[in-house]
């Protein structure tokens, strides 16, 4: 019992007066070969830890195998914590911090800042405040460490933000995408389809392209690989092969939201670049630089293609900016060149860094990460809105916490919907090193409802239920509509490789363009909420098939599937021309027609022996005589137009068939808006 | 004529199927010379009526008026006995052969109460109104009148009843409850909270005032104040559920979600087959992250009431956390089909 006692008594003492133990022989006396052993594992960290915060973890090892034999070394202690913070587990840093401290409050001039920056990663925020403070109180001379005291101000600040966004986090699942994407190496910078059925991502994993290892990290090269949503599902991801991935580090900077084209990062000589190449069937085109205006000597690291593929952001270190690395935008020209890189402005870009940027499919609403704004630490994750009609970008708004967190939180996509996110992260729960992670966004918590009764008047026993009007909510989701499909030849039923035009009628404008995929047929055009579309289908060969899509502002996200078949041009085809639009109860054209009718213009000039019929169908509503006359004069508008265009008359018939001939019921506003239409039917070729 | 010998006070409480707790007092003069027989039976009725032998009361008022055909308050008070009786017929088959005999601002208002009894509200109506037009300081009639306002959504009009009522009757305790309640429902809450305490300052036994006023505190959103007035209301009448439910209620507004469901768990101890309480219990729940427990409290407040709309949307919010959104998806239709609009809200992503 003494003896226990004894012991105890010593434990406790030497805990309560823990010296600083150098690494000299005399202290250890008793075990020559182990100093021997360690002192070789500190001067080998020590050699690492020199060469810079890269090497911080290949340092680590050594230095703590020497720790392992003199776990009393102040010096070691707040290496092997600084160390942590440059890792992968920077909150491993936090015991050796302290340790340190506790050993040797005096063991470097910066511990206090140091261990400040851990207690920030951990979110122990007072904690944290508290330790900048005690290394602010260390600097005698302010105007000789004016931006230490910036940098150190700074992340006070962060900490006061960071108290503020985890006390009203934002409602979100994070869910490991699977093992079918992720895997004991880092997986990052996932990016997805408009749809979420493609997701491509980089992955530094054995059995890379070509094999070999970055001598540096001693990791294997970057290359990217992709899989897709079955059924709700993640096939096991692939590599995407060359010519995508090369020997050297490939990586994804943006997918065009309909898995077309493809922008990737590809490192020369430490100057990083931005390449692009297009899916032709189900083969990537080899990458292609993209020009001047785009890249330059310096640093571009993220890229996105607007859904118009008109536009592209991205982010370069190029040195005209407003410091650090800058989001640019280029917009391609009409003969199909990228135009020079615009810096988006202070609204966005900062002194500091911003990093990773994502234009959703709406066109409108970006994300990215930033250092500065209002940012918890490190690079947050942001979004602002641009407007169209004030040209002015919203004040970029935190994504909040958990999404964001006081360590760089970077390279986040978010789904057409607007419900999903993905990005890279390092959990305990995931497979190991970054993984991919899915966020869905719950929106602002769903209010339940209470029911209460009371005694209101006071001669009747029965209480009185409280009527409960549950709160109306504002639900902000994406205003967008995505179209999809598959295009295919109506004969053939065989997938076809089809130009998609949008076009807004109401300015008579093409406002995008694009390609379904050659060996599936399948295509995705976003179509943002406030406009009237029109869309032609075309290929040569075939004739046109068009949709029409009035989008009002205020509509709420959509995903529409519409497969298309196109047709010959063979006698007896017919088409219907949705985007002929006409005032109402008249036979005047409205201007909004005019896109549709050069098309059929182009398609009588293309094939000048074409002898065609526009017939005019009406719904079922108004008296059968006064049907027929308003569809034949409406057909009788068309003629007449295309006539002016310089088309031979004896070519054109006009045939009104009032409500004779429908293609859905009558009885529903949806079924007479299909009735009413103008259609033209091939009568010779 | 006759000689006014004595007078007896003859309390009749006038109480419906949906009526109690009334302070309506009806004082009928009893008059009786002594020496007539109808005058006897009729007295020997009054008593039977004070000890509630409301059988023996109906023989005796029969014997009054069979000597005498023409005893107007004889047909008034069995017209009472009757009432008491249920036989809301009967009772205003005598009020109308006592009018016939004399223009008494009773009869009038206690065929109102018996026409009320028997759902006819626009007739209840016209005698209340006929009642003040016979005795014009009648506080009753006011009284009822406005409470058939009240139910008929006329709250501007209920206020001005209750207020004639309060000015001939300065300690009318009900028409200050009442009038609170229709300023309540024109969301003058200020003016509720107002009348609540005159009403408290005339009767502070009255535990359902306590209730009220701490319902117009809750929707003034201070949640502090309602509890305290609520814990008056349960100090008054213990078993009184409704207000262990509204605490509840304003402990979850509060942020107390512990106590709340303390509360919740007391009102089904008092009324086990309370829905409301059980769809409350999930709120609290719910913030206290229990989800599994705020399902299993809808589905109980689903069990006790089908069409319990608000138990449906509320378990779908507590589905969609525990990942189920099929479950979600299918109970805020649900709710929608149970008329519960807001529901319309979460079903966007439904399959």
């Amino acid at each position: 019992m003494k003896k226990i006692l004894y012991i105890l008594s010593i434990l406790l003492t030497a805990n309560a007066f823990a010296q600083n133990v150098e690494f000299t022989k005399d202290n250890f006396k008793d075990n020559k070969d182990g100093f021997k052993e360690a002192k070789k594992n500190l001067e080998m960290g020590d050699d690492l830890f020199a060469q810079g915060s890269v090497f911080y973890r290949q340092a680590l090892d050594p230095y703590l195998l020497a720790q392992k034999f003199n776990p009393n070394n102040a010096l070691l202690n707040y290496k092997i914590g600084k160390c942590y913070l440059y890792s992968s587990y920077k909150l491993k840093s936090i015991p050796f911090l302290e340790k340190a401290l506790e050993l040797n409050p005096n063991v470097d001039p910066q511990i206090h800042y140091v261990l400040g920056k851990a207690y920030h990663l951990d979110m122990q925020w007072d904690k944290a405040i508290a330790e900048f403070k005690k290394f602010q109180a260390t600097i005698t001379k302010p105007s000789e460490f004016a931006e230490i005291i910036e940098d150190v101000n700074k992340h006070i600040e962060e900490c006061n933000t960071g108290k503020e966004l985890v006390k009203n986090p934002i409602r979100v699942f994070i869910d490991n995408v699977g093992p079918e994407v992720n895997t004991s190496f880092p997986e990052y910078g996932p990016i997805i389809s408009a749809d979420e059925s493609v997701l491509m991502f980089t992955s530094r994993r054995t059995g890379t392209t070509g094999g070999g290892m970055d001598e540096l990290l001693m990791e294997p090269f970057e290359d990217i690989y992709v899989s897709f949503n079955k059924n709700g599902k993640w096939t096991p991801a692939q590599n995407a092969g060359k010519p995508i991935n090369t020997e050297g580090h490939d990586a994804t900077m943006g997918l065009a939201p309909d898995g077309q084209k493809l922008l990737i990062y590809i490192d020369e000589k430490g100057n990083g670049n931005i390449f692009e190449c297009d899916l032709k069937g189900d083969t990537w085109s080899k990458p292609e630089r993209m020009n001047k205006n785009v890249n330059t000597d310096y640093h571009e690291s993220s890229a996105s293609l607007a859904s118009d593929g008109k536009r592209m952001f991205f982010v370069s270190n190029r040195p005209d900016g407003m410091g650090d690395r800058d989001i640019y935008m280029s917009t391609l020209d009409e003969k199909g060149r990228w135009g020079k890189a615009v810096n988006l402005g202070p609204a966005i870009n900062t002194k500091y860094g911003e990093e990773g940027v994502y234009i959703h499919p709406d066109g409108k609403t970006m994300y990215f990460s930033s250092q500065a704004h209002k940012t918890m630490g490190g690079y947050d994750i942001f979004k602002s809105v641009y407007d169209e009609t004030t040209k002015v970008w919203s004040t970029p708004e935190n994504l909040g916490y958990p999404v964001n967190t006081p360590d760089d939180d970077v390279f986040f996509v978010v789904s057409a919907s607007g419900k999903h996110g993905y990005y890279a992260s390092i959990s305990n729960n995931g497979y190991g090193e970054k993984d991919i992670y899915m966020v869905t966004f719950l929106g602002p918590e769903k209010p339940m409802v209470m029911n209460n009764e009371d005694n209101l008047l006071a001669s009747q026993t029965a209480p009185v239920k409280e009527t409960v009007i549950a709160p109306v909510m504002q639900i902000k989701e994406a205003q967008l509509t995505i179209l999809k499909g598959v295009i295919t030849d109506a004969m053939t039923k065989k997938p076809l490789e089809a130009t998609i035009e949008l076009i807004d009628n109401t300015k008579n404008m093409v406002v995008a363009t694009f390609t379904s995929n050659s060996s599936t047929g399948k295509y995705l055009v976003s179509l943002p909420a406030g406009r009237n579309y029109g869309i032609a289908v075309k290929k040569e060969g075939y004739l046109f098939h068009s949709e029409n899509f009035d989008i009002p502002a205020t509509a709420a996200f959509q995903e529409v599937t519409k497969d298309v078949e196109l047709k010959n041009v063979a006698v007896g085809s017919k088409i219907i021309l949705k985007n002929i639009f006409f005032d109402f109860d008249k036979a005047t054209l409205r201007p909004e027609s005019t896109n549709e009718l050069e098309r059929l213009t182009k398609l009588l000039q293309d094939v000048p022996t074409l002898k065609i019929e526009i017939g005019g169908h009406t719904d079922s509503k108004g008296a059968d005589d006064y049907n027929k006359k308003l569809s034949d004069n409406r057909a009788k508008a068309v003629v007449t137009y295309l006539i002016g265009k310089g088309i031979a008359a004896d070519r054109l018939t006009s045939v009104g068939y009032g409500e004779e001939q429908p293609i859905a019921t009558n009885d529903t506003d949806e079924g007479r808006q299909m009735n009413r239409r103008t259609e033209f039917k091939i009568l010779s070729k | 004529m006759k000689k006014l010998f004595f007078s007896v006070v003859c309390v009749i409480a006038l109480a419906g199927t949906a009526s109690a707790q009334t302070d309506t007092i009806i004082k009928a003069k009893v008059l009786d010379d002594g020496s007539q027989d109808a005058e006897k039976f009729y007295n020997a009725g009054i008593e039977d009526f004070k000890m509630k032998n409301f059988q023996g009361a109906l023989i005796n008022f029969n014997q009054a008026i069979t000597v005498k055909a023409d005893f107007e308050r004889a047909y008034y008070n069995r017209g009472a006995t009757k009432f008491e009786m249920k036989d809301y017929n009967g009772a205003i088959a005598d009020f109308d052969k006592a009018l016939t005999l004399a223009q008494n601002a009773d009869s009038y208002f206690s065929r109102g109460q018996a026409k009320y009894a028997l759902g006819d509200k626009a007739a209840a109506t016209a005698d209340y109104t006929k009642t003040i037009e016979v005795k014009a300081d009648y506080a009753q009639a006011f009284y009822y009148r406005g409470g058939i306002k009240f139910e008929h959504k006329d709250y501007k009009g209920a206020i001005e009843d209750f207020t004639a009522a309060v000015k001939i009757k300065p300690d009318y305790a009900y028409a200050y409850n009442d009038r609170g309640s229709a300023k309540r429902m024109l969301d003058d809450i200020d003016g509720a909270i107002s009348d609540y305490n005159k009403a408290l300052i005339s009767n502070s036994e009255l535990a359902f005032i306590y209730n009220n006023i701490a319902s117009a505190k809750r929707k003034k959103g201070d949640f502090k104040a309602a509890i305290s007035d609520y814990t008056e209301a349960v100090k008054l009448q213990k078993d009184y559920y409704v207000a262990y439910n509204n605490r509840g209620s304003a402990k979850v507004d509060a942020g107390d979600y512990k106590g709340a469901i303390e509360d919740f768990n007391k009102v089904l101890e008092l009324k086990k087959d309370y829905a409301y309480a059980y769809n409350n219990r999930a709120s609290a729940k719910y913030k206290l992250k229990d989800y599994k427990g705020a399902i299993d409290d809808c589905t109980k407040a689903i069990q006790l009431d089908a069409n319990y709309g608000y138990a449906y949307l509320n378990r779908a919010i507590a589905k969609e956390m525990m990942r189920d959104n099929a479950g979600a998806c299918a109970d805020w239709k649900k709710a929608i089909e149970l008329g519960v609009e807001s529901a319309k809200n979460y079903t966007g992503d439904c399959k």
